[in-house]
């Protein structure tokens, strides 16, 4: 009887083990199964999170570039405002009272003098205009992106040893004035530092339309920089206009490219989204 | 029906072992981690044919020659294989430890103590307590089960601490690691009871090591898979 009872005893203990080894065999792989989905999503939770801080930092980041740009455009407008109203005025006034000043009773040396003052202020009034006009174009309001580079290189190239092409896409017609002044502020500052620090002999500024996209090419012979030099620069100090060039091309939502296409010879271009 | 999937499932340990392998042989990954794996799935290759040719030796018509060769596995009239299993255990262990060094080094020191008091264990373990011949060593198995566990979850804590991986599932590791959580958590438990339930209820044992086999599959295929993806 006794005997009976141990094995009876020893049956349902070992149906008991055997159940409870198969349940919790299988509450095993709800747990690993459970936990390993839980942390995929939990994971890609946590990326959509850091993606959207990411984002809103960009856009906090992209407001200060804009409001930063959009007053350094409202400082260069009433400096440019001032030197041609006031200064230019002025100046314009001066020349006048000195061409009607009566010269015949001085003598040849002062004459002379009065003819070099007369030069100087012609001079002076030249300066206040081109530095007025490149502070802010009137050309770029008047008759576009286009014609305000073609003018600026004319410019900046006439009577120096630089020979400057432009070759640009007369399709491209004023799509935003406020795009159309930081590409024209971007070429300007690239052509600027390109004759100021590549000394080149040539440069070539080609300008092609898309569908999507406005591409300007600046080739030249000078003393370019390639990508990664580019990178490096506008995080000194020193590269202010570089990083000028940047946040106007954040702001456009475009690239840059710096390439070395051989030896002496380097491209530039800028690529700018555009709706037509 | 039966017949077949007993069949299949029995010599799983060879055949899914086969699966990483020819992916391995396919795709040539060039990762570093996958060194430790290819060493250990050529072990588990080579002891899995072991113990399946020695204990089919009968069905396969080859009985005297196993005889001939494996006689140093017979005691008395009987075939002891388990000392092919702790091998691997204890290899794996190794391996896996070598594996989580290298794609998650921040816890290097971590892989380092821990596995070498294992190995410590393990030698008194068989030196003192237990025949590594006779016994199915439940003690190693699932001491090795939760440290690879422990591995895992640190792996996890550092996949979970990088905001910048958008899916684990694109990290090629994870898989590894995935299908070892899977086979560690669920083979725990049958790990640990094993020793005992060989003696006391051997036909449970034998239907509970399909559970085992079937996760091991799974295992092999996400190795497969972490290789693909480490192209």
């Amino acid at each position: 009887m006794n005997s009976l009872l141990v094995n009876k005893l020893i049956d349902i203990l070992l149906l008991d083990i055997t159940f409870m080894i198969t349940i919790g065999v299988a509450a095993m792989l709800l747990l690993a199964a459970g936990f390993l989905l839980l942390m995929m999503v939990n994971q890609r939770k946590k990326w959509l999170l850091q993606k959207q801080m990411s984002q809103l930092k960009e856009h906090q980041q992209n407001q200060l570039i804009e409001s930063a740009v959009r007053s350094e455009e409202g400082e260069r407008h009433r400096i440019a405002e001032m030197l041609h109203d006031e200064v230019g005025a002025l100046l314009s006034s001066s020349r006048i009272f000195l061409v009607e000043m009566n010269t015949n009773n001085l003598s040849e040396d002062d004459k002379q003098d009065h003819a070099k003052v007369k030069e100087m202020i012609d001079e002076s009034i030249q300066k206040v205009r081109t530095i007025s006009h490149n502070l802010h174009s009137t050309i770029l309001k008047e008759f576009g992106l286009n014609e305000a580079i073609r003018h600026f290189m004319k410019k900046i190239t006439g009577g120096t040893v630089v020979n400057s092409t432009v070759d640009l896409d007369d399709e491209y017609q004023i799509s935003n004035a406020e795009t159309d002044l930081a590409v024209y502020r971007i070429v300007q500052e690239l052509v600027n530092n390109l004759i100021k620090h590549a000394h080149p002999k040539l440069i070539n500024i080609k300008s092609t339309l898309t569908e999507k996209e406005l591409k300007f090419t600046i080739l030249h012979n000078g003393d370019g920089l390639t990508q990664e030099q580019f990178e490096e620069l506008r995080f000194k100090p020193a590269g202010l206009g570089l990083k000028n060039i940047q946040n106007r091309i954040i702001l456009l939502k475009g690239n840059i490219l710096f390439t070395q296409l051989g030896t002496g010879t380097f491209t530039i271009q800028l690529t700018i989204p555009v709706i037509i | 029906m039966g017949k077949i999937l007993e069949g299949v499932l029995d010599w799983s340990e060879v055949w899914a072992t086969l699966i990483p392998l020819i992916v391995f042989i396919w795709i040539k990954p060039r990762a570093i981690w996958t060194r430790p794996l290819l060493i250990y799935l050529l072990i588990a290759l080579l002891l899995g044919v072991v113990v399946d040719i020695t204990w089919k030796s009968k069905e396969l018509g080859i009985k005297d020659w196993v005889e001939k060769t494996f006689w140093w596995l017979y005691h008395g009239k009987y075939l002891y294989t388990l000392i092919f299993y702790n091998i691997n255990s204890f290899l794996r262990l190794l391996l896996f430890a070598w594996f989580f060094y290298m794609v998650n080094p921040l816890y290097k020191k971590t892989y380092i103590v821990i596995t070498g008091v294992f190995l410590i264990g393990v030698i008194i373990n068989f030196i003192f307590f237990e025949s590594i011949v006779l016994s199915f060593s439940s003690r190693l198995f699932t001491i090795e089960a939760a440290i690879i566990l422990f591995y895992c979850l640190l792996y996890y804590y550092t996949v979970n601490m990088n905001d910048e991986i958008k899916s684990p599932l694109a990290l090629p590791p994870f898989w590894i690691v995935m299908g070892l959580t899977l086979y560690t958590s669920v083979n725990f438990l049958i790990f640990l009871f094993y020793n005992y339930l060989i003696n006391a209820e051997t036909n449970y044992a034998i239907s509970i090591w399909n559970v085992h086999n079937l996760i091991y599959i799974v295992l092999m295929i996400f190795i497969a898979i972490g290789f693909k993806k480490a192209k």
